[in-house]
């Protein structure tokens, strides 16, 4: 049965066409890479999935559900802003991901935490972006969700973080859950890729696993990402 | 759900407000215990110093209520934070209802803090008959008790304040839904809405005052009837507790 599934999807801003009759189905199970450029509407499709906007017309189905507070307890979603409270510490923010989800796993946070050598006792404000953007992503993938909806988590930081954060993901989302990745950056989550979504200019242009997609173009994604995307 | 996003809301805002508080009360006593020592110039010059200051943490704790609140509800709902309290498993109605109840609890305990301000600063035998007397002639010219009159001035002035601040709530929301100029449209739209609602208020009373020679007399008359202010009072309780009750739930 499919996680996601998007029916005619359309969303407007002033006039403005972001997304074009979209139909999509996530299945159970797959880590997706929904790549574009930027500005192609891949976090507009996202902020759908996660109800923080209405769809123009069409419809978002998540387990079978409108997006709603039963589709937001499955689902664990980074977005590419820093969103936590600057005037809480670390361990304020664990209680409060611990009161709120109950697929929040505390202990795991804890361990991910002390990998990054970072004191639970410390204030956001007094972290570095580049921290904070990590401390996200571990209390994202601390929660036993079923779907982790990941937006840029690869935006702006160095290759070496970028390995850091593709093996948090790798190693820490629960067992037959998805993940839906976007990002311009292909060539360092290809690795991981098990199925890929095209998008452009609103609506989806491919859809296909990644392995066949490789062995049917004879390239790597990131070639057929670059040819398709010409300017 | 409601009883945590009320935990975190109530938290955020008493954070700075709890700090006036305390220096509230703490110059309040200071003012008592410097006024009950012996007068003298020097004596005098604190005990104005320190009015001046109890004045000053007042008037702090009041726009520290409602800014806290403002700012709460922008970074919550609009900002970068937005993002996860809409993610949040929770209702969009408990989400506001959350933010309301944070603003009737902060308003309320702020209120009491600034009255036993006020009580411990000011409050001795001449204060304590002069408020006395003038509650007695109020109640005597309204044709009501003491009691009663306390009630109508606090419900009236916790309306007031209630309307001020879900004015400038309701101003964020429609500031909120344009694309550029934010801050300043919801300033101006939440002014417009205090002043057009304080219009509105007496609009009800004067076409009530079609209906009621008494309440007429506020418009027609310098001696106005005591039944005319009671119903008067009564209306403009009566239309701010509507005004609230379609605010939450236009939010809802």
């Amino acid at each position: 049965m499919e996680l996601v599934k998007c029916n005619n999807l359309c969303k407007e801003f002033d006039n403005k066409q972001i997304l074009n009759n979209v139909n999509l189905t996530i299945p159970k199970g797959k880590i997706i890479g929904l790549l574009g450029k930027n500005g192609m509407g891949k976090t507009t499709l996202l902020k759908l999935i996660n109800d923080l906007l209405t769809p123009t017309s069409g419809e978002v189905l998540i387990n079978g559900e409108k997006p709603g507070i039963n589709s937001k307890k499955i689902i664990s979603y980074l977005p590419e802003r820093t969103y936590l409270d600057k005037s809480m510490k670390i361990s304020q923010i664990l209680i409060f991901f611990e009161e709120f989800y109950e697929d929040f796993n505390k202990e795991k946070a804890i361990k991910l935490l002390k990998d990054l050598d970072l004191d639970i006792n410390s204030k956001v404000s007094k972290m570095s972006k580049g921290m904070q953007e990590k401390l996200q992503l571990i209390l994202v993938m601390s929660r036993e969700a079923q779907l982790y909806i990941l937006d840029e988590p690869l935006g702006g930081v160095d290759p070496a973080t970028r390995d850091y954060i593709l093996d948090t993901i790798l190693s820490n989302f629960s067992e037959g859950a998805s993940v839906i990745i976007s990002t311009h950056l292909i060539s360092d989550i290809e690795r991981i890729l098990d199925e890929v979504i095209f998008i452009d200019k609103g609506k989806i242009i491919l859809t296909s696993s990644a392995d066949e997609l490789r062995t049917k173009e004879n390239a790597s994604i990131d070639e057929i990402f670059r040819r398709c995307f010409k300017c | 759900m409601l009883k945590k996003l009320l935990k975190y809301d109530l938290q955020w805002c008493f954070k700075p407000l709890i700090v006036f508080y305390i220096l509230g009360i703490f110059f309040a006593i200071i003012t008592r215990v410097v006024e009950s020592m012996e007068q003298s110039l020097i004596v005098l010059i604190i005990d104005k110093i320190c009015s001046g200051v109890v004045i000053a943490m007042l008037i702090n704790i009041l726009i520290n209520c409602f800014m806290r609140n403002w700012v709460r509800f922008v970074t919550n709902i609009y900002k970068d934070e937005s993002y996860l309290t809409h993610t949040l498993p929770v209702s969009k109605s408990e989400l506001y209802l959350s933010k309301v109840l944070t603003a009737v609890i902060t308003l309320i305990t702020s209120f009491v803090v600034i009255i036993s301000c006020i009580a411990i600063s000011s409050l001795n035998e001449n204060t304590w008959n002069f408020l006395k007397d003038t509650l007695e002639q109020s109640a005597v010219f309204c044709n009501t008790s003491v009691f009663s009159i306390v009630i109508v001035i606090i419900i009236t002035v916790f309306f007031e304040t209630m309307s001020i601040l879900m004015s400038g709530i309701m101003g964020i929301i429609i500031g909120h839904k344009s694309n550029n100029l934010k801050i300043i449209k919801s300033i101006i739209v939440g002014f417009v809405i205090y002043i057009g609602m304080s219009f509105c208020a007496l609009g009800v009373v004067y076409i009530s005052g079609l209906l009621n020679s008494d309440i007429m007399s506020l418009f027609n008359d310098t001696q106005s009837t005591s039944s005319g202010m009671i119903s008067a009072s009564k209306i403009v309780i009566i239309f701010y507790a509507i005004y609230n009750v379609r605010n939450l739930c236009y939010w809802k």
